[in-house]
């Protein structure tokens, strides 16, 4: 068969269905399931909304506020934030708690002598770098200060909770990252069940 | 004496527990993949089911595997 008719017959499959890529995958970032949805895949999409919610929300249970770590766990959090808008609100729930912690004057005091001494030892100042781990990768101590401050609310994470929490929203991120690349591909190219009959059709 | 809030305060485990919450995890990387991979949406379900058991039983062998591995390790050493 000719080539030509296999690429018209995806382009057809792909206008027939005429999907918008860019609104498929955000839809499917924002609220897992929903690009499926929106491609007409209902019954998966519902599947997957659920399955990926239920995940992310059994880690917050399981960790409380603190699973979605930006400032000190920066790669979990990375795959957290794949779980739209589930994961920006516990994002933002949790650095309201950094924030709260950071509003005393010794944290004040302790951020602003990190701040100098990194100043001083030539690494950036700028707010990311400032609050992260040291340069070694050993918790430094506006982080054990800051760790403190956490369980003295009651809202610190050890082990074992804080693998299970960190592991059950981090892969339900990965998954949605599956998902989202899902829908990316059956909105680019269509599901291919157009351009299967038309084959089928050219072929007989 | 802090109250506990749910998705706010940490939940204490008991250690013991730590394995059987692999299970819930599994299931949902199966249902997840099958929901994308199997063309025919009617039996997502029963390849849903056979994906877990897979998953569990490979990695429950590999968890042997290696444990047997760390006690060759050990007495060679």
């Amino acid at each position: 068969m000719e080539e030509s008719v296999i690429v018209n017959a995806m382009e057809n499959d792909r206008k027939k269905h005429g999907f918008d890529w860019l609104t498929a995958t955000l839809l499917a970032w924002a609220l897992p399931g929903m690009g499926h949805v929106f491609l007409g895949r209902a019954k998966r999409g519902i599947i997957i909304c659920v399955t990926i919610t239920a995940l992310f929300w059994s880690g917050i249970a399981v960790g409380g506020v603190m699973t979605i770590d930006s400032r000190y766990e920066k790669w979990w959090f990375y795959a957290q934030i794949l779980n739209g808008a589930s994961g920006v609100i516990s994002w933002l729930r949790s650095e309201r708690e950094f924030r709260e912690i950071e509003k005393t004057p010794e944290m004040q005091q302790l951020i602003a002598d990190t701040l100098y001494m990194r100043a001083g030892m030539g690494f950036k100042t700028d707010r990311t770098i400032r609050i992260s781990a040291s340069p070694t990768g050993r918790p430094d101590e506006l982080q054990m200060a800051t760790d403190a401050k956490l369980a003295q609310k009651g809202i610190s994470l050890a082990c074992p909770e804080e693998d299970v929490a960190r592991s059950y929203t981090g892969i339900a991120g990965l998954l949605n990252l599956l998902c989202m690349f899902d829908v990316f591909m059956l909105a680019v190219i269509g599901d291919g069940k157009t351009a299967e009959e038309t084959i089928r059709k050219a072929g007989t | 004496m802090l109250g506990w809030t749910i998705f706010c305060n940490p939940v204490a485990l008991p250690t013991s527990s730590i394995l059987w919450l692999l299970l819930p995890l599994t299931f949902a990387v199966s249902l997840v993949y099958r929901a994308i991979k199997t063309p025919d949406a009617d039996r997502i379900w029963l390849r849903t089911l056979t994906t877990f058991v897979f998953l569990t039983a490979g990695m429950a062998a590999l968890g042997v595997a290696i444990y047997l591995l760390q006690l060759f390790a050990l007495r060679c050493l």
